[in-house]
């Protein structure tokens, strides 16, 4: 009996054990050398199989759980004492080599480590009724730990992954999803407790079948998005109708998000192009109206006629360019957006966009071409134009220079100015040029500041402590810059360094790009961004390169036909999935053809196979529909027996089971009942009489199965 | 004001019971949607997000099933317990063996991520089992730790989900008789109970040969050579015979009671002992506590022995009834059996033991004897008390204290007999094997 215990339990236990392992080797590798990982499984294993084994018995079950806790901390500091005395010792060192005694004590260390640990999880599980939790607990912060590096949309990493995924063109979000579909499975696994084990493998495969329902709910809601953007109003819903009164863009102390890595769109670029002023800015939408309070969206159809607000289906061009394309030039770009925008965005200016077909819709919520008129001139070239378009009335060029009612925009803006030379004393660009330099020199650049809930946020930042982020420059100079007569607004959109190209022709935009910056028109030229860039600064705001994500993307977004032909050259002819797959579809479907094939003939014989083998073909066909609905012979029963068990259901079988009987041993001629006529006639009259009692029987559900089912005659006997 | 308590409790106890998420199920929801929350959006992690989201989608399908398939399967029992054939089978079983009691559940293979489990809540003391047929039906088998005889059993029936996420539990009652009686153990015979309901009688050649003294005297024309003393005969060549010595009794009427308490299994394993082997000889009447009507039926008897121990409420003190009914005008000899332990009737024992008239004996019944240990400092901080199921099913009794309690009832009674249900031994009054 106990052999036999011993014998049910192994197969749960080694389970157990071999996931938990596995968590310590996963855990163990960023951490140690091989030997201590190799320690930390053998003590994983070793602890899981004297709890499975031991727990119930004595000396370990009247130990206090306490005790047992002591002990594992006991055992761990142990391990830590004799791994530092190897370590510490020479002996050990000269009799082999520094490195031996390294890898030994790694190994005392490790093996004491797991097995504590082992010993403390499996107590708990055992004696608790949230020990199971806690156990997989456990091994779910292993597998999330060791792929953790690919959070806030680094989906390159861990490199192991990523590099697997860009030189076979999958996603690497799928290959992550995948292990926490298998962390689940294995997770299941450990927390399954069935008395059958016969059953463990249907459980199994329903769980593998509800764990594609995280395929549906991506589908359905999209994966995850970063969210620090929404603080400039970048992202979000996309809008349908005109732009609409948005939140306060004032934060205070808010925009500290842990995902401002966090990657938002990609870039392809199909013209080359590099920025003068050493950053790409892709501008979004526009703060140009003075509504009271601050600068909004406008509600004039008469405005921001350069700004596509909208997405639409196809090409949309803006109604208004900005200048000859002399001074500029034409610059095509794909974007793919990462994270759902509210509306499109592009490379400075964008005149067109155009809705393309989407590579991967897992991927990319959106992708477009902008087409853009890029500015190739530098500033000197602005000295001496004039501002504001010839074809503005009145009131919109009123509403480009309006600005909130306190004269202290005014007072410092004419102190800014009055120190410039003569002959610039009326240049727009070198008044503007004075403001910016003004506040390059005295702003200092911090999220932490105290200005959104002023009524003025820009005047409590200009006249005040001058500290802020790129909301509260944008604002100020742009109120700087009307207030000597500049017509300007605040667009806002992304600033990503010309740097971060690194050489390759994609781009990639992170949430911490997300930027705010003063804008001047100039008649011919059009909306100049003239950015301040202060100084001082009490906040980094840069971030590593991302290159083999940027590519990842790219290359994504590209979806090239020399890519895919690149990729299909790199894989290997033997492990082509696809080929695989479609060959198991195949299989398949010839494997149900076949059964059904079968199932049919069998039926369908008796009313024209020979009337010498009718009682053989009848009694199977009869067998065959019983066993559909799930009466069919168990192992060792005769049919006589059988016949006599279902009875109850099914009378008629008994008659049918005699009657095959008589003609199986010799009597074929021989009707047994003179009443119904000769011997087939008598097997119809009997098939039907049993087709019959299982609709009565037998249920509705039942029934349906068996006409599904292509394999129930495989269970006949 | 308590008995509103007590239903308030109940009240809530059936809530809680209504719950169908167990404390597994609720952690591990409540973890799923806060790492979905934080890590899984917050920091997207999607590792973390598919774990989370697959964790839910398991969660909620076991949920659905457990509730689902729990109707269904409820239905199905229901018409199962109300199957004649089924209720009409008694079950009768014995305590400490493992018993089929003939109820089973066809195999539940379709539904998925379930299964299915029960105990029997009433008669209380009963450990159930269930085993799974080569044909997946689950067979029901229990082991009763007490002896008990009822007309009702409560099963309390449960479907939870193989990962113990949520269950649907509900009671199911079937009217059908119950007995389980006493476990024997090694307690095979009672020779020294034989001889004490025997050696009361007058030696006389007219009476009959009965008790285990022995008469030893030379072989004459006419003894039986069945009781010939054929080793003696081999040693010295001297025919010998060995027969029961022959007595008259006074009267002969044996009449026995069980008095129950707590620990009263051997008392009633020795009682069923003592009525099966025929120890109390062939005129007896027996009663105990819960039935104190005397019967002579073996049957009923071991009925009785059954029935004496209160399943929902303990039961009174009888035997002043029984012993008025049973032996109330002819003298006779009344045996005793009671637990070996210091149990509430001991009182009201005395007073009958001191008022009755007639020839006493007391048969006290134990599974051992132990004086308890006590535990040093370490012993206390390292180990635990462990609650044994099989403990509780058996009685365990203080050397010392039994030394007390025999001298306390020692001399209100013409003799003492203790057994020994685990060896199978007897004890005098002074706790020496006899």
């Amino acid at each position: 009996m106990e052999t036999k215990n011993h014998s049910i339990q192994f197969l749960p236990m080694s389970l157990r054990g071999i996931i938990l392992a596995s968590s310590y080797w996963l855990l163990s590798l960023s951490l140690t050398v091989l030997s201590g990982s190799v320690a930390a499984v053998l003590g994983c294993m070793a602890a899981c199989y004297l709890i499975d084994s031991k727990i119930k018995r004595p000396p370990l079950r009247a130990l206090r759980t306490s005790s047992i806790i002591g002990g594992c901390l006991l055992i761990g500091v142990a391990g830590y004492v004799i791994s530092s005395s190897l370590v510490n010792a020479t002996l050990l060192s000269n009799l082999a080599s520094p490195l031996f005694a390294y890898n030994i004590s790694q190994f005392v260390q490790w093996l004491c480590i797991s097995a504590a640990i082992t010993i403390l999880l499996r107590t708990l599980a055992y004696r608790t009724s949230y020990g199971a939790v806690v156990e997989i607990l456990f091994v779910a912060t292993a597998i999330v730990i060791t792929l953790s590096a690919h959070r806030n949309g680094m989906i390159h990493r861990p490199f192991f992954i990523g590099d697997y995924a860009l030189t076979r063109g999958i996603d690497p979000s799928t290959i992550l999803m995948v292990f926490g579909c298998a962390g689940v499975l294995s997770l299941a696994a450990l927390l399954m407790i069935e008395t059958s084990h016969k059953r463990l493998p249907y459980h199994f495969s329903i769980l593998v079948t509800l764990c594609f329902s995280l395929l549906i709910y991506v589908r359905l809601f999209g994966l995850p998005t970063p969210q620090l953007t929404n603080d400039l109003g970048l992202t979000g819903q996309e809008q349908s109708g005109n732009n609409s009164q948005r939140e306060n863009p004032f934060r205070d102390g808010e925009n500290e998000a842990n995902d401002k890595e966090a990657p938002v769109a990609v870039i392809v670029f199909r013209d080359d192009y590099e920025p003068s002023t050493g950053s790409y800015y892709f501008r979004e939408s526009a703060y140009s109206q003075f509504n009271g309070t601050m600068l909004d969206f406008t509600s004039r159809d008469d405005m921001d006629q350069d700004l596509i607000e909208q997405y639409t289906q196809g090409r949309t061009d803006a109604e208004q360019l900005p200048g000859p394309e002399g001074e500029r030039t034409a610059v095509r770009t794909s974007i793919g957006m990462l994270v759902s925008h509210r509306t499109p965005f592009g490379l400075d200016s964008p005149i067109a966009y155009e809705d393309t077909p989407n590579p991967n819709n897992l991927r990319f919520k959106r992708t477009y071409d902008a087409y853009s008129l890029a500015p190739e001139f530098d500033f000197n070239y602005l000295l001496g134009l004039e501002t504001g378009r010839a074809d503005w009335s009145e009131e919109v060029l009123q509403e480009y220079l309006t600005i909130p009612d306190d004269p202290r925009y005014l007072q410092l803006a004419a102190s800014l100015t009055e120190n410039l030379l003569p002959q610039y004393k009326d240049d727009a660009f070198a008044k503007a040029w004075s403001v910016k330099s003004y506040l390059d020199a005295n702003g200092i650049y911090s999220l932490k500041n105290t200005h959104a809930y002023e009524s003025d946020p820009a005047a409590s930042f200009l006249f005040g402590d001058l500290t802020g982020y790129c909301m509260h420059f944008a604002f100020s100079a742009t109120y700087l810059f009307r207030s000597l007569g500049i017509p300007a607004r605040v667009g806002i959109g992304y600033s990503v360094p010309a740097s971060n190209r690194a050489g390759g022709s994609s781009l990639l935009v992170q949430a911490i790009h997300g930027h705010a910056w003063p804008e001047i028109y100039f008649r011919g030229v059009g909306w100049v961004i003239v950015d301040p860039a202060p100084q001082q600064t009490l906040v980094d705001m840069t971030t590593d390169p991302q290159n083999d994500l940027q590519q990842l993307l790219g290359d994504m977004l590209r979806n090239d036909a020399s890519f895919e032909d690149f990729l299909d050259s790199q894989r290997s002819p033997f492990v082509n999935v696809t080929t695989i797959l479609n060959i198991i579809y195949a299989l398949t479907l010839l494997l149900l053809l076949i059964a059904y094939s079968i199932k049919l003939y069998r039926l369908w014989i008796p009313r024209h196979g020979s009337q010498e083998l009718q009682y053989r073909l009848s009694y199977r066909a009869i067998l065959d529909r019983l066993s559909a609905i799930g009466l069919h012979r168990q192992y060792g029963e005769s049919r006589e027996e059988f016949a006599q068990r279902i009875a109850g259901d099914i009378p008629t079988i008994i008659n049918a089971t005699d009657n095959h009987l008589s003609s199986a041993l010799g009597h074929r001629n021989i009707s047994l009942d003179k009443n119904v006529g000769p011997r087939d006639q008598q097997w119809s009259t009997l098939r039907a009489a049993i087709d019959k009692e299982i609709k009565q029987n037998a249920t509705s559900g039942r029934r349906v199965l068996a006409i599904i089912n292509p394999f129930s005659w495989l269970l006949t006997k | 004001m308590l008995k509103e308590k007590i239903n308030l409790s109940a009240y809530l106890r059936l809530l809680i019971g209504l719950f169908p998420l167990t404390l597994q199920g609720l952690i591990t929801l409540i973890l799923a949607t806060l790492t979905l929350s934080v890590y899984g959006y917050g920091s997207m992690d999607l590792v973390v997000f598919a774990i989370a989201i697959c964790a839910l989608a398991i969660f909620m399908f076991s949920l659905f099933c457990s509730i689902i398939s729990g109707i269904i399967i409820q239905r199905k029992v229901q018409k199962l317990l109300e199957d004649e054939n089924l209720t009409l089978t008694n079950i009768s079983v014995e305590a400490g063996f493992p018993n089929e009691t003939g109820f089973s559940v066809p195999p539940i293979n379709y539904f998925p991520l379930v299964k299915l489990s029960w105990e029997i809540s009433f008669p209380d003391f009963i450990k159930t089992g269930i085993r799974v047929s080569d044909n997946n039906e689950l067979i029901e088998e229990i082991i009763p730790q007490k002896r008990c005889k009822t007309d009702l059993v409560i099963r309390q029936f449960t479907v939870a989900d193989v990962l113990g996420f949520s269950r649907y539990s509900w009671r199911q009652k079937q009217k059908v008789g119950f007995l389980a009686l006493p476990r024997k153990n090694t307690v095979k015979q009672l020779p020294l109970l034989r001889s004490l309901t025997a050696e009361d009688g007058i030696p006389n050649l007219s009476g009959d040969p009965e008790g285990d003294r022995m008469e030893i005297r030379p072989y004459v024309p006419g003894d039986s050579v069945r009781n010939i003393m054929w080793k003696l005969y081999a040693r010295n060549r001297q025919l010998n015979v060995r027969l029961a010595e022959k007595s008259v009794f006074h009267s002969k009427r044996i009449v026995a009671y069980l008095l129950s308490s707590k620990n009263d299994e051997a008392a009633a394993a020795v009682t069923r002992v003592a009525l099966e082997s025929g120890a109390l000889g062939e005129n007896w009447l027996f009663a105990a506590d819960g039935s104190p009507d005397p019967t002579d039926n073996l049957v009923t008897a071991l009925d009785v022995v059954a029935a004496s121990r209160g399943i929902d409420k303990t039961h009174g003190y009888g035997l002043d009834k029984f012993l008025e009914l049973a032996a109330g005008r002819t003298a006779t000899h009344c045996i005793i059996f009671v637990a070996a332990e210091r149990a509430a009737w001991l009182p009201a024992l005395k007073q009958t033991l001191a008022r009755y008239n007639g020839q006493l004996s007391l048969v006290m019944a134990t599974d051992g004897f132990t004086d308890p240990k006590i535990a040093n400092i370490w012993q206390k901080l390292l180990l635990r008390n462990i609650d044994d199921p099989v403990a509780e099913s058996t009685s365990l009794s203080s050397h010392s204290e039994m030394l007390k309690l025999l001298t306390e009832l020692g001399q209100l009674v013409e003799s003492t007999l203790i057994v020994d249900r685990k060896t199978g031994l007897s004890f005098d009054h002074q706790l020496r094997k006899v």
